[in-house]
């Protein structure tokens, strides 16, 4: 009887979303993966056993050790090691979306909103948490989080125009 | 719909790239045994899983249950000798077959035989005529529970987390001819440390 263990249906469902706020947490992109496997790593030893742990435990490990690795002088020894990679956000989504011109300049917009803005609307559009959760994640009052969410959205609305329809980037704009 | 709900459906369709499978190798290879536990210990999961143990089937397939269960028998015989019912032999509630099998047992010759029988003064050749007619016996492991019991210490190493499972391992010996079912179970726990890194 063939059996699969269960964090890997587990990480099929959120490996991706943690990477994505990882990246932004982490102080080197290269840090990303990193940070994922070993918050993981350690809330699954605590938990896993009960087949089901709740996502905001990662998001809040991965957070904590991104302020510990920046600090961490033995972290830095390991960056040094590693070839340094920039990654642009858009680079963090499925590469047929950059085709069209709508969603790659909504990346962008995300892209340019301040970090406590981007991080927080990283966690409730992508990784679907509630505002409690991501208040207790990023050890924030309920009513900052949900300010910093409205302001966010406030910027994208205005950065990126409706007018902006859905077509292939490069396409002319039929007039 | 408005304009920031409509914002908040494009976001949200827009999805994030998934991580690379050396990614998901390097996760596994960190997790180690922690990974597989949630897996093997889960009733819900395979609940076929709990009623199988291939070790302990090959364990119970071997012959010698069949001589335990004889042996069973054979303690057992070895009571009635003391009874007076059994001793007149006037007690014609005891069923034929039953007196015909212990026969064997209480005649003169069951003094202790060379030979290679796992039980005294039983010979192996009257152990196999006990045997005949029983079907392989049927091994199962019944996973009953576990409990977290928490963190502990350990002197010189790293704290680990304990977990405690019970089962339960029950043999089952049919003799179909005579309509005779011998059922064994016996609990049995496991302890399992997680060794833990600190934070």
């Amino acid at each position: 009887m063939k059996t699969e263990p269960i964090w890997k249906a587990w990480f099929a469902k959120h490996g991706a979303k943690l990477l994505l706020f990882a990246r932004q947490q982490a102080r080197y992109p290269d840090d990303a993966e990193d940070l994922v496997q070993e918050a993981f790593v350690r809330i699954w030893r605590l938990y896993g056993h009960t087949g089901e742990v709740s996502p905001t435990l990662v998001y809040r490990a991965i957070r904590r050790l991104a302020i510990d690795w920046a600090r961490s002088l033995d972290r830095r020894k390991v960056r040094e090691k590693k070839v340094y990679t920039e990654s642009s956000f858009v680079d963090l989504f499925d590469r047929s979306l950059e085709k069209d011109e709508r969603r790659t300049a909504l990346l962008n917009a995300v892209e340019r909103l301040p970090p406590e803005q981007k991080e927080v609307l990283t966690l409730k559009i992508w990784a679907e948490l509630t505002f409690d959760e991501i208040a207790r994640t990023l050890d924030l009052s309920h009513n900052t989080v949900a300010s910093r969410y409205r302001y966010a959205l406030g910027k994208l609305k205005e950065w990126v125009p409706v007018s902006l329809e859905d077509r292939p980037a490069g396409k002319p704009r039929n007039s | 719909m408005n304009e920031i709900e409509q914002l908040e459906k494009e976001l949200e369709s827009l999805r994030p790239k998934e991580p690379t499978a050396d990614f998901e190798n390097r996760v596994e290879e960190a997790l180690g045994d922690s990974g597989q536990l949630a897996v093997s210990r889960l009733p819900e999961l395979e609940p076929e899983s709990r009623c199988v143990s291939a070790p302990r089937g090959n364990l119970f397939s071997i012959p010698v249950f069949f001589l335990l269960g004889s042996a069973a028998l054979v303690a057992l015989i070895f009571s009635f000798p003391s009874s007076p019912s059994f001793k007149s032999g006037t007690d014609t509630s005891v069923p034929a077959d039953t007196i015909e099998l212990t026969a064997p047992v209480v005649a003169q010759d069951s003094l202790p035989v060379a030979d290679d029988s796992p039980i005294n003064g039983v010979s192996t050749e009257q152990l196999s005529a006990m045997s005949a007619g029983w079907n392989e016996p049927q091994a199962q492991e019944i996973f009953l529970d576990f409990s977290d019991e928490g963190i502990v210490e350990r002197p010189g190493m790293n704290p680990a987390r304990r977990y405690r499972y019970h089962f339960l391992d029950e043999t089952i010996w049919v003799n179909p001819e005579t309509n005779t079912l011998i059922r064994s179970s016996v609990p049995r726990k496991e302890t399992l440390l997680i060794g833990l890194d600190p934070f």
